[in-house]
């Protein structure tokens, strides 16, 4: 435990050293996606599913940014220590691939809810009203299986993928419309019958439909929930399994 | 002695052709241990396989009597490893590279500290604590790589081409350490200069295209660096005089002679202290040595049942 701390406190470390690389994307999110909700405040689109809209949107993009940040995040911290042969040493410590894996992905998903963070302040601040405290709690703690998942995954396209432009372009021609599409910007819903119950089991919807759910917006499910942590494990597997057969 | 290392039968195939074929040798325990060969022998792929980093397709190794397979966390928490690129953490800086490793090797934070600087005083790279890896020049970033390996103290240290790309400097510190403070480690490394190898392990074996090579061609090669190699000297003026003695000496072989520089190689590789002696260090304008290339030597002696 204490050699992750160690690690995971250096790459604290050196984030902040980059402050401006790791935040600088996030305000400009919260502002270009505030002007999207002004859409809301002018009533053009009252409602989604019974709820203001923008009541229904400030989860649903504050999610987004998580999921994109700690994406995204993962991804280059791996590709640039693999580049630089970092994490080649890193492999050949005492550290096990779990643990490695572990800190990878742990790592990912705290600096990608200290950005959530920033977002949903930005939003309070701009908006006033979004939603009650203890709603956002439970919404922050089933969000993890969700940012494992999604870490999980950039660590293993980063690692399968050794070309940076084909792994960029996995992630805006793939990864990025399946989240949106994935009830980030409307409900599933409005689709066919048979594309919407493709969706409920799919990690690109189910963080969504359980964050609005935290905050009372639609229906709370246990088998969304486990589906998001069943998706979880497997990427975390996915994650050491890649990162021990990386040098192969 | 009692076996440090073991290596039975080991084989890796890659998609491209066979690396290693069925590598088999033993590593004493506080000894140094060269692996010569030229580029793409495997040796970078052998010790990788010994740090755990990939894994072999057959046989097995032994580190102290136990399977590498086995308990390969516990093995690499004895084992330090400088790669052929040094692998530094370009965000963080030359101390932190170290105490970060000290850290993950389980030293607490203070003793992590105190070793780090330690090391960094005795290579002389404090004043370079505070600067990121990448601003450093190839040579120093050499040193910090080895430096780093050593905060952990570790039982086993593995250096892949330790010397490569480095200058005088930086060769100089890195073969007195292993000299004179290295004795309760087994070291093992890597170099593609059979000299090398001769004048720093206590042991070492030549690998040709993942086989070790027999003893006997071992020997062959031996000879033939020491006969094949060639020794250029200029000389102060008048250059007469050394050129004359030089033409009168034992030993001297193949001597060609221009304006103010001869060429020569030796019948053995110890006379050369005499010849100099003998025609005076003051008569020396410039000194080169140049042994022949271990590839060629490999591929002219090349031929079947060669390997061990």
């Amino acid at each position: 435990m204490r050699q992750l701390s160690a690690l995971l406190s250096q790459e604290l470390l050196e984030s902040s050293r980059k402050i401006y690389r790791e935040f600088i994307p996030v305000i400009v999110y919260g502002l270009i996606t505030f002007l999207g909700l002004l859409l809301g405040l002018r009533r053009i689109l009252p409602e989604i599913e019974n709820v203001d809209t923008v009541r229904w949107m400030v989860p649903n993009l504050v999610m987004f940014g998580f999921l994109v940040f700690t994406f995204l995040g993962a991804n280059r911290e791996i590709f640039e220590k693999r580049r630089s042969g970092y994490l080649t040493y890193l492999r050949s410590t005492a550290l096990s691939r779990w643990q490695l894996a572990g800190l990878f992905i742990g790592e990912a998903v705290l600096k990608g809810w200290i950005k959530a963070v920033i977002l949903l302040l930005m939003y309070w601040a701009l908006l006033g009203n979004i939603g009650a405290p203890h709603g956002w709690i439970l919404y922050v703690l089933q969000a993890i299986p969700a940012g494992v998942f999604w870490a999980g995954f950039a660590l293993i396209l980063g690692l399968m993928v050794k070309d940076i432009v084909l792994n960029s372009t996995v992630y805006t021609a793939i990864i990025l419309p399946l989240m949106i599409v994935g009830g980030a910007l409307y409900p599933i819903s409005v689709y066919p019958e048979i594309i919407y119950y493709t969706s409920l089991v799919l990690p690109s919807t189910q963080p969504f439909i359980l964050g609005r759910a935290a905050l009372g917006i639609g229906q709370w499910s246990i088998w969304i929930l486990s589906g998001m942590i069943v998706w979880a494990g497997a990427a975390y597997w996915g994650a050491c399994y890649s990162l021990r057969k990386e040098a192969d | 002695m009692e076996a440090s290392i073991a290596l039975k039968d080991i084989s890796k195939r890659y998609p491209s052709g066979p690396a290693l074929d069925s590598v088999t040798f033993g590593v004493e325990r506080h000894t140094i241990f060269g692996i010569v060969g030229p580029a793409g022998a495997g040796k970078s792929t052998l010790l990788q396989i010994l740090t755990t980093l990939i894994t072999s397709d057959t046989g097995t190794v032994f580190i102290h009597g136990i399977p590498l397979h086995e308990q390969p966390g516990y093995i690499r928490s004895l084992s330090g490893y400088v790669p052929e690129q040094e692998m530094l953490n370009p965000d963080g800086t030359v101390f932190e590279n170290l105490k970060l490793h000290g850290l993950l090797y389980g030293l607490s934070p203070q003793k992590a500290t105190v070793r780090s600087r330690k090391l960094l005083e005795q290579f002389d790279l404090l004043e370079y604590a505070h600067d990121f890896p990448d601003s450093l020049p190839v040579s120093l970033r050499r040193l910090v790589s080895f430096a780093r390996a050593l905060v952990s103290d570790p039982d086993l240290l593995y250096l892949d081409e330790p010397v490569m790309r480095s200058d005088y400097r930086t060769r100089s510190l890195i073969w007195e350490y292993l000299h004179t403070q290295a004795g309760d480690k087994t070291v093992c490394f890597t170099t593609m200069s059979i000299s090398e190898a001769e004048e720093h392990a206590d042991r070492y074996i030549v690998l040709h295209q993942g086989r070790v090579l027999t003893d006997r061609l071992h020997e062959d090669i031996r000879n033939i660096i020491q006969r094949d190699t060639e020794y250029l000297l200029e000389f102060h003026p008048p250059h007469r005089r050394p050129k004359e003695l030089l033409r009168d000496m034992e030993g001297v072989i193949a001597l060609e002679e221009w304006d103010s520089r001869v060429s020569f190689h030796l019948e053995r590789a110890t006379d050369f202290l005499e010849v100099i002696r003998k025609i005076g260090v003051d008569t020396i304008r410039d000194l080169r040595v140049k042994e022949p290339d271990l590839n060629r030597i490999i591929l002219d002696l090349t031929k079947e049942d060669i390997y061990e």
